[in-house]
């Protein structure tokens, strides 16, 4: 970046001009080392695994393969309903959340609250809800309402919170003094002050904002339901997790139908390979349950569907939504894996949603209190 | 997120298919705001370096790279903040990650360990703006 040039008449004493100073050079070489490090320590500590590279093409090739034909049939059975769902859980969560930043947004506008306490504690909550992301936020709310719409509206008002109210603090906070001037100088009380000085002048940009936010909600809301959530995303998880991937293509979930189940048995052996050789804990513990399950039920694991679901298949519940789609066999007896916490044993008898899917982790009491757990 | 799950299709479970998906996510964003930036810059300089005869990388490099530059690292750095929050979202479809972590901790109802790792992801994503103020500081 420094471009040091020679400038000034030869044999005059020669000047260098440089665009930085030291100090700015100094800064600026240890950003580049800085980065440097990051990749190379980013490359090392990512497990690549050569094998997993190889079969991309074909994987990818097979997906897409799968997605066609769009499986059209089962939009207006499903999809449509989901949709809706998502969309009304885009736009009560975005009311919800103008109206709770409304208030943290006044809280923080500093013209307004001439507190320094009130406008940090304002900001640490635009700061804290908006660096969980909505997905994590319906994870809480699923176990706090569990799965539904519901958690999926509060889960997309609580994230919201910090965008809109930093946007609308922003807002208030270039909002024009003369007016709200003129008010006080009538004896206004601040109510009228809020409602007749400011109202008017952050208005446009109120509509803007929230908008803009709930267009985000909807894209956003679309995938709450993975965890949960409800609405478009349950769908999808539902068809992702039986491997469905036409279905996934038109976000339709559909019963297993025989050519489907032949297709799933085909494919079954390539992935149960891909999740022995993974190494990560989880899939360790699902190559355990896996192996045990293959000599217990032969017939049930060669379902597609029983190993190679995404990570997050617990939390919908697609038996309950669709009595079509037929529940997942349990593979396995129960594996313990480290001790269960003291709150697995009373959360699980409770109405978490992971009693539909094939759990991989299985607490011995779980399996007593849950009735929906259908045996084979 | 979706594109998150494609990749966990196509290169298994792990760090990998997040990493791709964030990239994959991430060009589109950063592409548009880097051409906009390069068609808002001034052309004299440009013309300026085309004048010496220079060939068509040194004209990136030294007319429109300079220009750009300050734009280009706040973008990025713009991404790199929002990507931290997003790689803790790709975990939870099996990209990896601390959001496998949570995730597995959010199934065994290891709510204590749970609101750990939520703190260190707000913790880490508040670094993380700490740095990136940092970064578009030093080339502004």
């Amino acid at each position: 970046m420094s471009a040091p040039t020679a400038a000034g008449p030869a044999g005059a004493s020669l000047r260098r001009w440089q665009r930085f100073t030291p100090a700015e050079r100094v800064m600026r070489s240890a950003f580049y080392i800085v980065v440097l490090i990051a990749i190379v320590w980013s490359l090392r500590s990512i497990e690549i695994i050569p094998e997993f590279l190889y079969d991309a093409p074909q994987q990818t090739v097979d997906l897409f393969a799968r997605m066609w034909p769009i499986d059209w049939a089962w939009y207006p059975k499903v999809v449509n309903a989901a949709l809706l769902e998502t969309l009304h859980t885009a736009t009560l969560g975005t009311i919800l959340a103008v109206a709770m930043a409304s208030l943290v947004a006044l809280m923080v506008a500093r013209n307004i609250t001439r507190s320094v306490v009130l406008n940090t504690i304002g900001r640490f909550i635009l700061v804290a809800t908006r660096s969980v992301h909505a997905m994590i936020w319906a994870l809480f709310f699923v176990a706090v309402f569990g799965p539904g719409a519901l958690a999926g509206t509060m889960a997309i008002a609580l994230h919201s919170i910090g965008f809109t109210g930093k946007f609308l603090s922003e807002a208030i906070e270039e909002a024009k003094p003369g007016p709200i001037e003129a008010l006080i100088a009538t004896g206004a009380s601040p109510l009228a002050i809020l409602l007749k000085g400011y109202w008017p002048q952050i208005k446009p940009a109120f509509l803007s904002i929230s908008m803009f936010r709930w267009d985000i909600n909807v894209r956003e809301s679309a995938v709450l339901g993975l965890v949960g959530g409800g609405g478009l995303g349950m769908a999808l998880d539902t068809a992702l997790s039986n491997l469905y991937w036409d279905q996934a293509g038109s976000g339709a979930v559909r019963d297993l139908c025989g050519g489907h189940r032949r297709r799933g048995r085909n494919r079954m052996a390539p992935v149960a390979d891909d999740l022995s050789k993974s190494a990560t804990p989880h899939a360790r513990a699902r190559r355990r349950s896996g192996a045990s399950g293959r000599e217990l039920q032969p017939d049930h694991f060669n379902w597609s569907a029983t190993l190679a679901r995404p990570a997050m298949a617990h939390f919908s519940s697609p038996s309950e939504l669709d009595p079509l789609t037929p529940t997942a066999p349990i593979v396995s007896l129960p594996t313990l894996i480290g001790t269960p916490p003291r709150s697995a044993m009373t959360s699980a008898s409770s109405r978490w949603a992971a009693s539909s899917g094939i759990s991989v982790v299985r607490f011995a009491h779980s399996a007593l209190v849950r009735p929906k757990v259908r045996a084979v | 997120m979706i594109i998150a799950i494609l990749f966990v299709k196509a290169v298994g479970f792990g760090a990998l298919a997040g990493m791709l998906a964030l990239i994959v996510a991430s060009l589109g964003f950063i592409s548009k705001l880097v051409a906009e930036a390069v068609e808002e810059m001034s052309m004299r300089q440009v013309e300026a370096v085309r004048a010496t005869g220079a060939p068509f990388l040194s004209l990136v490099i030294m007319g429109v790279l300079p220009q750009v530059m300050p734009r280009f690292i706040g973008f990025s750095a713009y991404q790199l903040d929002s990507n931290l929050r997003n790689s803790a979202l790709v975990g939870l479809v099996g990209g990896g990650g601390i959001g496998a972590t949570l995730f597995t901790a959010f199934q065994r109802f290891d709510y204590d360990f749970v609101l750990t790792i939520v703190l260190a992801i707000i913790a880490i994503v508040m670094v993380g703006e700490v740095l990136s103020g940092w970064m578009r500081r030093l080339f502004q």
